[in-house]
């Protein structure tokens, strides 16, 4: 609906759209001209409306048409408004509106004051060495952070507006020229189809963008420093900040991803090629440990050298439950200790801790419930697991399915479960690039960031299975100009 | 999405009730019996299997070799050992077996009519060791043993001590011996177990007769004297019969050829200074072996050659400051006395397993990998018309 | 052929290395000692030098077809010819699954579990398998270059625990008995015929960069481990070999490293059974790839995977208590028909290549 030269006609239809009482309506005389500041109170800055627009324009020599309006208010991020949903949709967003009867036109001023936190170190990616910026759930802010970071005119920073009504901001963030046009495209094109009510997280863009909806496997990467994602950007991959998420979200995304930590790049080169190593082993200890010693108790006796398998014989003895569910049990008592303990207060949840390990894993030692063995299988197999924080989720899921299927058929059913995830991995793609980039297909230049990493001196190139244009990091190849 | 979320679930399920159930004749480590050792004696209509378990009692210090032996009968091997399952409720788990002993008795008939079964069965490893008993194998799992509770556990470390080594036990698993029993040689030996009373010092031969044969779990407690072991001794096995044994001597010098040695000992009988007759402890510090046939003028040679770095390592006679002080030094004379000794006991064991017939070693199949032409025509006279040489050096070891 | 997906020279040398040998080391090299003796690794040898001559003729043909085999294979011999062929390797790829199948579930059976009913231990088998054809050649390729690092380190651990254990006079007399030694190879054929796979599998390829050095190089590498295996399985057990199959549980286990650390030889077993897996399911998936290229399937087909994965479960099914007896049956009847598929077609194949490249050439002159 076009707005009219009659502002008390204006203020009407506005306020039949918004029917908000933090929505503020500022009457003022300007050149003897009514005239109206709407703003949003708690997105705006009302000093900053004050300052920059309702003082010029009372102070205005002269306001008879649209010229003379637009040269008193001639901000930076000032637009030009005919109709009303355009008005509402400025005011929603945070920005101040005004309006001059006589005049059918509005301008908006970029007035946004949106509610943040200060820049802190996540919790979720603590490091010893490296930076300590953690992203916030401010857009412009994180981006701001990244152009710290990136300063070249080709980082390229592209706003889509995505949910009816949310109206979320969502952007695409890259380096021209170092990631692949055809990802760029293709995130684009999926994020544009996009049609929802709102995106509150960065989440929800993950599950609209993923190529597989229903698979455990992460498909899209998140961090929320900054120093991993400009690094990311540099690699060639395509970044997404999400207005209202301090996860920023990265792609493609590759399996080996997750047991890369930022602060491998910081320390030296032995240490971190240890710890990956260690992060791998890990992995594989948190799925498969429960499951292999349920199997050797249960079908493979012999795997297990004698005397140890006398001292599991001795310790099982009277226990009512099969190893199998024993196993199970446990699992199932240290999943709800770790669900209770992540969402309970800290100083709640070390008394959980305390009562989860000591009270409930001695008593139930104690009383015959649960083996020793059994106990030490879980908090090995736990600890295991916090390894690699990223990958916690698919790992709970891996880690049952193994147990039941050890329980159920033994280390064959390990061994086919293996080859079944394993060509599933193998044919699974997240943005054309093959999951399990570097090792399959195997890309030897690539694995110098791979389990065993190479000296960082080494690494010419970035990565090639993201297929971007600009392949030396070493040796820079300049940049095309815009 | 939710139909496929509701297929997942389902089979979930399906293997969820089976993980819980499991219900497939699986057997739960609880009702296993884990064998550890196996005896095995000739009785009149078939076999007794006296089996060794190792269960957690059974590994604890106050419980008694006899305690943990469970014995069967049936007319084979396999059929005895089925019967420890079905007299005890449990599964008999034979992977874990590394030790068969055979009784006696057993070494009236073809040994291979026994070993045939772990070679045929692949539930006990072929790689146990297999050894003779002077008296029933049953006896000695029923023996105490002050080195460990269990006796085949303290047997076993006799075996496993020197086992890559030569030394005077010449240790034999299943495997090594039907190899050689199906070779071209078919022959064989292995150890034979002595049992020797702990408290009867003097006497060094076995003291087995001191046991009470029992019959009952717990029936002897008390009444068992502890007992050592000793497999010094080897017995002669060709096509599959007992021939003859040979002494700890000739089995440390014969597995010279085949093993080196790292602390090895023999007693060589020496004069001392007085001029009178002693005995010196001589350690085989480090050796090197070959045993070779050889065409010499249309004639075949067993040619063994030995280099042994040897030293004194006790003497029961007094020696003087000087001689300890060399540091176990043996003089000119004493070299060669050495030398004398090994090269007469290896000749000596030769010619005895060359009168039982039995080719321990090894020249048929030396001349089946070397010769094979003449293979066909010299086998079945080889060992008769073999000359054999031996050539043993002895130096000091420092 | 619709649906063609790419896979690269380096993948198909992958494939090569482990699955052209893991099929080889469970009953073949107990068969083999059986009839060559100390001649088996010489007998095995040989099958692979026989093999040798069809993995050039293979290459050749792939190297020289512009299209994919079965439209090359039309346009030399007709649709009709093309489609009872690939109809009748459909059959034969179906067939040359059911060694490596029968194996693997003795040894799972024999080794693993003792007392377990097996059947129902082994059929979960037969869903990975329908899973694994059905995703395809691609999906096949990158797993494998996954799976070849778990090969190597599943052969470092059985090697490093069994050569020591060999006594390798046993292989002597080299070169014994002639005849022996090709009665041996002629024991073991069946176990071989795998370079016709390459023919099926150069139709993925998207480059034929190197293709005849790279594929010589992977097939003697898994020529060299496999007549090694054999040769130290001899070595190990000389006169009693002919009762030891499963090779690799077998030989592995006599080191003295294992009484301190428990059975680790075992690892390297349980990783060969995971190879094994895929080195079953890749004629399985020519199978599959061979119906398709005649029935034109368009997408991804579900049926046709499952029912050659049904009828090999019914085929093991039938057969489970029977299993020796099924293989000498397949060597009895099979051979002539595995001759005709596994070292004629695939020269038949290099011949018309030939001529057919030939013709084009005076054509184009």
């Amino acid at each position: 609906m076009k707005l009219s030269t009659v502002l008390t006609e204006n203020i009407e239809k506005i306020k039949s759209i918004i029917l908000a009482d933090d929505v503020i309506f500022y009457e003022f005389t300007a050149c003897q001209k009514s005239a109206v500041m709407i703003y949003a109170e708690d997105l705006s800055d009302k000093v900053m409306i004050g300052k920059l627009v309702v003082s010029p324009l009372q102070n205005a020599q002269t306001l008879s048409n649209f010229n003379d309006f637009k040269k008193v208010v001639n901000l930076p991020e000032s637009d030009e408004l005919t109709t009303t949903e355009e008005v509402v949709e400025k005011i929603l967003a945070g920005d101040g509106v005004c309006l001059v009867d006589g005049i059918d036109k509005g301008v908006s001023v970029a007035t946004r004051k949106p509610a943040s936190r200060a820049v802190t170190e996540p919790p979720t990616a603590s490091i010893l060495k490296g930076p300590r910026e953690g992203f916030v759930e401010n857009a412009q802010i994180n981006m701001s952070l990244v152009r710290q970071r990136i300063k070249t005119p080709n980082l390229r920073y592209e706003k889509l507006t995505v949910g009816k009504l949310s109206k979320t901001t969502v952007g695409i963030v890259y380096i021209k020229d170092v990631a692949n046009q055809k990802t760029v495209d293709e995130i684009k094109g999926k994020i544009s189809k996009i049609c929802v009510d709102g995106i509150i997280d960065s989440s929800y863009i993950i599950k609209n963008i993923s190529d597989k909806k229903t698979s455990m496997f992460k498909q899209v990467g998140s961090t929320e420093k900054p120093d991993i994602f400009s690094a990311k950007l540099l690699e060639g991959r395509v970044g997404i900040i999400v207005d209202g998420s301090p996860i920023a979200l990265t792609v493609p995304f590759i399996l080996l991803e997750d047991f890369q930590s930022s602060e491998d790049y910081y320390i030296n080169a032995y240490r971190a090629n240890f710890s990956r190593i260690l992060r791998l082993l890990a992995v594989v200890i948190s799925i498969m440990l429960p499951a292999f010693f349920v199997a050797s108790e249960l079908f493979h006796l012999q795997f297990i050298p004698l005397a140890f398998l006398l001292t599991i014989v001795g310790s099982i003895k009277g226990i009512p439950l099969s190893p199998s569910v024993e196993m199970f049990v446990t699992l199932l008592i240290f999943e709800i200790l770790n669900e209770a303990s992540i969402r309970m207060p800290r100083y709640v949840g070390i008394a959980m801790s305390v009562v989860g390990a000591l009270v409930l894993g001695e008593t139930a030692v104690n009383a015959g419930i649960v083996s020793t063995p059994t106990i030490m299988i879980i908090a090995l197999s736990g600890i295991c697991f916090y390894a690699v924080p990223d990958l916690n989720e698919t790992l709970s899921v891996l880690r049952l399915m193994f147990l039941t299927i050890a329980g159920f058929m033994g280390g064959y059913g390990i061994i086919l479960l293996c080859a079944g995830l394993l060509t599933y991995l193998a044919g699974f793609d997240s943005f054309g690039t093959p999951y399990l980039s570097p090792y399959a297909p195997l890309n030897l230049n690539d694995l110098q960031d791979g389990f065993i990493m190479g000296f960082y001196a080494e690494q010419e190139k970035r990565p090639n299975f993201l297929k971007g244009k600009n392949k030396r990091r070493k040796n820079f190849d300049e940049l095309e100009k815009n | 999405m939710f139909k496929r979320a509701k297929f997942y679930l389902i089979i979930f399920a399906i293997i969820f009730v089976n993980f819980l159930t499991l219900d497939f004749l699986l057997i739960d480590v609880e009702k296993t019996a884990l064998i550890v050792a196996l005896g095995v004696d000739k009785v009149d209509s078939g076999y007794e299997v006296t089996a060794q378990i190792a269960v957690p009692e059974a590994t604890n210090q106050s419980t008694k070799s006899n305690e943990s032996v469970i014995y069967a009968r049936g007319d084979t091997l396999y059929d005895a050992v089925s019967e420890i399952g079905n007299r005890t409720g449990w599964y008999p788990k034979l992977s874990f077996c590394n030790l068969i002993i055979l009784g006696d008795s057993v070494f009236e008939e073809n040994v291979m009519g026994v070993i045939d079964f772990f070679v045929r069965s692949y539930k006990v490893e072929d790689s146990a060791i297999i050894c003779a008993s002077e008296k029933s194998a049953k006896e000695v799992l029923m023996s105490i043993s002050p080195l460990d509770n269990i006796s085949s556990f303290a047997l076993s470390k006799i075996f496993v001590r020197d086992h890559n080594n030569a030394s005077a036990i010449l240790t034999t698993s299943i495997k090594e011996f039907s190899t050689q029993y199906y070779s071209p040689c078919k022959s064989g030996l292995m150890p034979k177990v002595k049992m020797i009373d702990t408290k009867d010092k003097g006497n060094n031969t076995s003291s087995a007769s001191s046991l009470t044969t029992s019959t009952g779990a717990n029936s002897n407690e008390g009444k068992n004297t502890p007992v050592v072991y000793d497999a010094e001794t080897s017995v002669l096995f060709c096509n599959g019969l007992k021939v003859g044994e040979i002494s700890g001597d000739e089995c440390l010098f014969f597995s010279l050829f085949d093993k080196n040695a790292k602390d090895a000992y023999f007693t060589l009988p020496v004069i001392d200074n007085d001029g009178n007759g002693g005995s010196a402890l001589i350690s085989i510090k480090k050796s090197r072996g070959k045993l070779s046939l050889k065409k010499r003028n249309g004639e075949f040679i067993l040619s063994g050659k030995l280099k042994l770095r040897i030293k004194i390592s006790d003497t029961d006679f007094p020696q003087s400051m000087k001689e300890i002080a060399t540091i176990g030094r043996l003089n000119e004379q004493m070299l060669e006395r050495a030398k004398d000794y090994i090269e007469k006991t290896l000749y000596q064991t030769f010619e005895k397993s060359k009168n039982l017939n039995c080719d321990i070693f090894e020249s048929k199949l030396k001349l089946y990998r070397k010769f094979n032409d003449d293979f066909s025509a010299h086998s079945e006279k080889l060992l008769d018309n073999l000359k054999v040489e031996f050539n043993v050096t002895c130096q000091n070891y420092i | 052929m619709t649906n063609l997906k790419k896979i690269s020279v380096r993948q198909l040398c992958f494939i090569i290395i482990p699955l052209f040998s893991v099929c080889k080391f469970y009953v073949l090299p107990a068969l083999v000692s059986g009839v060559s003796l100390e001649g088996g690794w010489t007998a095995v040898l040989l099958s692979f030098i026989f093999d040798f001559i069809i993995l050039l003729a293979s290459i050749f043909t792939i190297k020289n077809l512009e299209k994919p085999l079965y439209n090359s294979s039309v346009e030399i011999f007709g649709k009709t010819l093309t489609n009872i062929t690939f109809i009748l390797y459909a059959v034969y790829f179906f067939l040359k699954a059911f060694i490596p199948l029968v194996e693997q579930k003795n040894t799972i059976s024999l080794t693993f579990y003792e007392s377990q009913p097996t059947l129902l231990i082994f059929m979960p088998f037969f869903v990975v398998a329908f899973y694994i054809v059905k995703r395809g050649v691609t999906a096949f390729a990158r797993s494998v270059e996954i799976i070849i690092w778990l090969f190597l380190f599943s052969m470092l651990i059985i090697f490093a625990l069994s050569v020591p254990a060999g006594s390798y006079g046993a292989l002597l007399p080299l070169f014994n008995s002639p005849r022996k030694i090709l009665a041996g190879s002629y024991s073991i054929l069946l176990w071989f015929g795998d370079p016709v796979y390459l023919l099926f599998l150069g139709s993925y390829l998207k480059s034929k960069e190197k293709l005849y050095k790279k594929t010589i190089i992977s097939y003697a590498v898994a020529a060299i481990i496999t007549v090694f295996l054999v040769a130290v399985f001899y070595s190990i057990f000389s006169s009693v070999s002919e009762r030891q199959y499963y090779a690799p549980i077998k030989m592995s286990k006599y080191s003295i490293t294992l009484s301190n650390i428990g059975r680790l030889d075992y690892l390297g077993s349980v990783i060969l059974s995971l190879v094994s897996v895929y080195a079953i399911c890749m004629p399985l998936i020519l199978c599959y790839d061979s119906i398709n290229n005649v029935f034109s399937f368009k997408g991804d087909n579900v049926i046709i995977p499952f029912l050659v994965v049904f009828f090999e479960a019914v085929l093991i099914y039938f057969c489970q208590n029977e299993i020796f007896e099924s293989i000498k049956f397949v060597q009895r009847y099979f051979v002539p028909v595995f001759i005709v598929f596994a070292y004629v077609l695939p020269l038949v194949y290099a011949f018309a290549t030939l001529i057919h490249k030939r013709k084009k050439e005076k054509l184009n002159v």
